[in-house]
């Protein structure tokens, strides 16, 4: 494992290119990117001020930095340096910029989610939607960028509008049955739209394309309910967790439940291994230590409480709770179970069972799984990165004088290198071939 | 007690000593005689106060003293001191025999006395302490039942106690009930309020909205605007549309062909994994058919008549599998079928798989066969034996790479070169009986090959030669039809459809067995010749009829091979018998791997649960 010497970095902005040639990354309010293998700048851009959000356009041509304080939406060329973009919302603020999937259109919230505005870079012509609904995940592409679905809120009562990319014509509009929509999500094939309601009620709606209703799914009544939802990327299964402290599994044909995990306290099956992050004296020797299974998970419980704060101020950003994994021969599913936030639980979903827990010291800041095979990045806001695979577990330290702490983790397309950020700065971490992995993790995996 | 005690000590020794103490105490112990004596002042006062002076006898009164005591003697039933009379006027004289005789009766009587006063008083002790005892307990159990009694008010009290405490619990049970509704109708009364005002809220944050809207919006903002150096083009290329009525009815086309593929997709899925399912399911039965056919014979030489039906069965399946063509279809009956004929096997090899069950219990019960059974013993004096030969033929080897190395370099670069060239040559030889052996395999096949291509040709001019045949047979019936009137002709066509058919198929079903025999008899294979006997009988099903029919079908296009290529057919059906046998000798490791791995498994476990100790 190799590592790049460490750059500058603000706010955390730090992407990757969809096409994995490039890598763009934010000081202050100067936009830098890099060419993702050699790390040489490539183009340096200037926007007007701090750069608040950046967004790669899907065909890596454009990126798109958004100055929310100022309500400007800059956007930058590639191919040529000397070409600009300046989008100005005036009076009616930003909050949210993002690119529609063609890369040639840009959707600007304004302020008080009064509308959206679907600004065109090849034409002059400007789109409305209005009535936008401010909640959780109110927008969503499908995975060929064919459509977009939008939660809608009128007359105290939500909508979904299913609009056609291509010419932002509205196809579908319908009522959803919610109190308060909180989200939607397509699933990857395009084909099914899953809306859930806030956290005051248990209730999941699923609509086909045409916004026929499927199915609903409620798992228990009177009680808080949905933190988190995710697609497999099979579209086969869609994970629900909630605020049980479960996850349940839903299956693509009948859309019931197929399997509901908890997150027990302690685990006594030996099958599982739980790995227990445990410092040692000297703090250079790169550090693993994984217990064999049973007896080990006893530690999380009187810590429950002093973590449980940690876990509200968490539950902000819910969709990194439980995640469906990017893979579709071995399909787990890490959830993040928010009373012992230094832990990561691990599914297998082939099996319907747990398959791993991690216990950090430190509660979990983020976690990404490889997009190519079942491997897994965490980080907890300490110096070294933690990487998962079914054949064992290492963590790395991150180089860097005063220590990096990584508070997020992003991978690379490929899987070969992982971008690691702290607040100020960040590096690239090149993992190696896949054989020379496969023979580190063996070594590791002897350890247990 | 002590008194007691020490009364009771005399009595425990010998009767003699007891008697003679006696004896002594009366002659000589003071107290005695005067308890005696007390005794004796018992008797009536006047003699008392005359005897107090004086000796009972004196020399004066022996006369009356003896009469006297004669007289108290008789009355206590005593025989007279005197001896008997024999004349009025004769002085009765004293017996002294008789007076001895009483004086001993009385000492003996004085003595019975003694022993009774004895007894009497050591049973008066005794009842004495008993009554103390008993006392004792009175007094205990008193105290008893005071402490219980007073326990038991205790009790009570706390009862009534909790009782009333109880009630308050209950009031306050109530009253919390009470609070609860009340506050639940609050709650309810206020979500109703918070939904109401809610809508309210919303309803005002949407005119606000709205009216920020028309003051942001309609303002036209001079600021709202996009620079851009350049529009750039669309990233397919293409310009951008008009909307008109015709996109819309494009967008709506569009979402359906997705839809439409989606589940076209998801059906291909599910008809998939169907396939597969019968696929396996198939495989079972195959299986299931080639393990319980060894066991045919065996039942029937028992003559069990449970298994004795489902054989036939068998049977009849062996003849189903040959029909694999009727596993693509899906129909209810096919799949009925299916189920059943795999349920019924499923159940003989349960029982098959209990009786084994039993019969390995017995073997266990009646205990291990020593010959069978290698004890661990030997086992280990085995394994250690073979290690030593291990060890043995390690040094051996080791030895002997030392003598090569020394034979090569104790020999100079001629000889290695001859060697090499030695080695060279044997390659060589080696090489050509390959080369050769290729050569002649590869004519084989291309002889094979050869033969193929000539039966393929055979068989589509044959082909064409039925098909012309069918044809003009059907047009025949065609044309013989139109001269039947209208309404007739459907049914007429459906019959003769079948009877045709029929009427076609039999000749060949029968004479079938005839070109057969010569092939399948040495072949000898029950499989084909349930087939027949399967697709003889005369009034099959309707299913039946149409697996008889696809079964006939087959036959006869085998036929029309059989009638060319007469040799073919042989080499089809071992080769089917082949599979067959691949069949079961391929299940065979796979269950002993699956064994092997069912081992490893437990032994895995117990090696974690082995872990699992501290």
């Amino acid at each position: 494992m190799n590592f790049s010497e460490v750059f500058k970095l603000s706010s955390l902005l730090c992407k990757f290119s969809p096409d994995g040639k490039y890598l763009a990354s934010c000081v202050q309010y100067r936009l830098v990117v890099r060419d993702a293998s050699t790390l040489q700048i490539c183009q340096l851009y200037t926007c007007l001020d701090q750069i608040q959000h950046i967004e790669w356009s899907a065909d890596s041509l454009f990126i798109l930095c958004a100055l929310y304080k100022r309500g400007l939406v800059q956007v930058w060329s590639l191919e040529q340096p000397e070409w600009h973009c300046k989008i100005d919302e005036g009076s009616a603020g930003l909050v949210a910029s993002c690119w529609s999937p063609d890369g040639r259109h840009i959707l600007n919230t304004t302020e008080f989610h009064l509308r959206i505005t679907v600004w065109s870079l090849c034409t002059k012509s400007v789109s409305y939607i209005k009535y936008p609904k401010a909640c959780q995940q109110g927008i969503t592409f499908t995975r060929d960028g064919r459509y977009l679905a939008l939660a809608e809120r009128r007359d105290c009562k939500d909508y979904v509008s299913i609009l056609v990319c291509s010419d932002w014509q509205l196809l579908r509009h319908f009522d959803t049955d919610t109190q308060d929509l909180a989200g939607i999500e397509w699933a990857p094939n395009g084909c099914v739209l899953a809306a859930w309601d806030s956290c005051l009620e248990y209730k999941i709606l699923l609509y086909a394309l045409d916004g026929r209703l499927l199915s609903a799914f409620c798992a228990y009544e009177r009680s808080l309910g949905i933190k988190s939802v995710a697609w497999s990327p099979s579209s086969q299964f869609l994970a629900v967790g909630s605020y049980d402290g479960k996850v349940r599994i839903l299956n693509h044909v009948t859309w019931k439940m197929i399997t509901e995990f908890g997150h027990p306290a302690t685990i006594n099956n030996p099958k599982i291994v739980v790995y227990k992050e445990a410092e040692k004296s000297p703090p250079l020797v790169l550090g693993r230590l994984a217990f064999p299974p049973p007896r080990a998970a006893a530690g999380p419980l009187s810590s429950m409480e002093s973590e449980y704060a940690e876990a509200c101020r968490r539950q902000s950003q819910p969709q990194d709770r439980h995640r469906g994994t990017g893979l579709q021969s071995r399909q787990l599913l890490p959830g993040d179970e928010e009373c012992v936030p230094s832990a990561v639980w691990i599914w297998d979903i082939q099996k319907l069972r747990l398959l791993a827990v991690l216990e950090q010291l430190s509660a979990v800041r983020c976690f990404q799984w490889d997009p190519r095979q079942a491997r897994l990045a965490i980080c907890t806001g300490g110096s070294k990165v933690y990487l998962w695979s079914p054949a064992g577990c290492v963590s790395v330290q991150v180089p860097g004088e005063g220590g990096l702490q990584v508070l997020s983790v992003c991978w690379h397309l490929s899987g070969d290198s992982l971008a690691v950020l702290s607040k100020d700065r960040f590096c690239l971490c090149f993992l190696e071939t896949e054989q020379g992995v496969g023979t580190a993790f063996g070594q590791a995996g002897d350890h247990t | 007690m002590g008194d007691w005690m020490t009364v009771t000590d005399p009595g425990l020794s010998s009767e003699s000593k007891y008697i003679s103490q006696y004896t002594s105490e009366t002659k000589m112990s003071p107290s005695s005689l005067y308890s005696q004596q007390v005794l004796c002042s018992s008797i009536p006062l006047s003699k008392n106060v005359h005897s107090f002076f004086s000796a009972f006898c004196t020399e004066e009164n022996i006369e009356q003293s003896i009469s006297y005591l004669d007289q108290e003697l008789t009355t206590f039933g005593f025989p007279s001191l005197y001896e008997e009379s024999k004349g009025k006027e004769t002085k009765r004289e004293l017996n002294i025999v008789a007076v001895l005789n009483c004086m001993n009766e009385l000492l003996v009587l004085q003595r019975k006395n003694l022993l009774a006063q004895e007894n009497v008083e050591t049973q008066n002790l005794k009842l004495g302490s008993d009554m103390d005892h008993l006392q004792n307990c009175y007094a205990k159990l008193k105290e008893q039942l005071e402490t219980s009694r007073r326990e038991m008010i205790g009790l009570q009290e706390r009862d009534r106690q909790l009782q009333c405490k109880n009630r308050n619990l209950h009031q306050l049970l109530k009253n919390e009930k009470d609070e609860v509704q009340k506050l639940q109708n609050i709650i309810a009364s206020r979500a109703t309020q918070y939904n109401h005002d809610m809508k309210r809220k919303e309803r005002e944050y949407n005119k606000l909205k709205e009216r920020l809207h028309q003051l942001v919006m309609n303002k036209k903002d001079k600021k709202i605007a996009m620079e851009v150096l350049n529009y750039v083009g669309r990233a397919d290329g293409k310009r951008g549309s008009w909307r008109t009525g015709k996109t819309e009815a494009r967008n709506e086309d569009e979402m359906y062909k997705i839809l439409l593929n989606d589940y076209e997709y998801r059906q291909k899925q599910i008809l998939m994994e169907n396939a597969e399912l019968k696929k396996v399911l198939q495989q079972m039965k195959k299986e299931m058919i080639s393990l319980l056919s060894p066991q045919k014979q065996k039942p029937r030489e028992r003559a069990d008549d449970s298994t004795g039906t489902v054989i036939s069965d068998i049977e009849e399946d062996a003849g189903e599998l040959s029909r694999e063509s009727t596993w693509d279809l899906s129909c209810e009956t096919v799949r009925e079928q299916l189920t059943n004929s795999i349920r019924k096997q499923w159940r003989i090899l349960k029982s098959h798989v209990e009786k084994l069950d039993n019969q390995v219990s017995k073997v266990h019960l009646e205990g291990f066969n020593d010959e069978d059974v290698i004890s661990r013993q030997d086992h280990e004096q085995e394994t250690e034996k073979l290690e030593l030969e291990i060890q043995q033929c390690k040094e051996m080897i080791k030895t002997q790479q030392q003598l090569l190395q020394q034979l090569a370099t104790a020999c100079d670069d001629d000889t290695t070169s001859l060697l090499r060239d030695c080695y060279l040559l044997e390659e060589k030889e080696r090489l050509k009986e390959e080369w050769s052996l290729f050569k002649e395999q590869k004519k084989n096949f291309e002889k094979e090959r050869r033969s193929f291509t000539e039966a393929a040709i055979r068989l589509g001019l044959e082909r064409k030669a039925f098909e012309e045949e069918r044809a003009s047979w059907l047009k025949q019936q065609f044309l013989n039809m139109t001269t039947f009137d209208h309404q007739n002709s459907e049914n007429v066509k459906l019959f003769s459809a079948f009877s045709g058919s029929s009427d076609r198929d039999n000749p060949t079903v029968h004479s079938r067995p005839r070109q057969k025999k010569p092939h399948g008899a040495p072949s000898g294979s029950p499989v084909c010749t349930s087939k027949l006997t399967k697709s003889l009988p005369a009034s099959p099903s309707t299913s039946d009829f149409c697996q008889t029919r696809s079964c006939v079908s087959e036959y006869s296009s085998s036929i029309s091979v059989l009638n060319t290529t007469p040799e073919e057919s042989k080499p089809n059906q071992v080769g089917r018998e082949c599979t067959n046998q691949k069949w079961s000798m391929a299940s065979r490791p796979d269950s002993q791997e699956g064994c092997c791995s069912g081992c490893s498994s437990t032994h895995a476990d117990a090696h974690i649960e082995k872990d699992d100790l501290p």
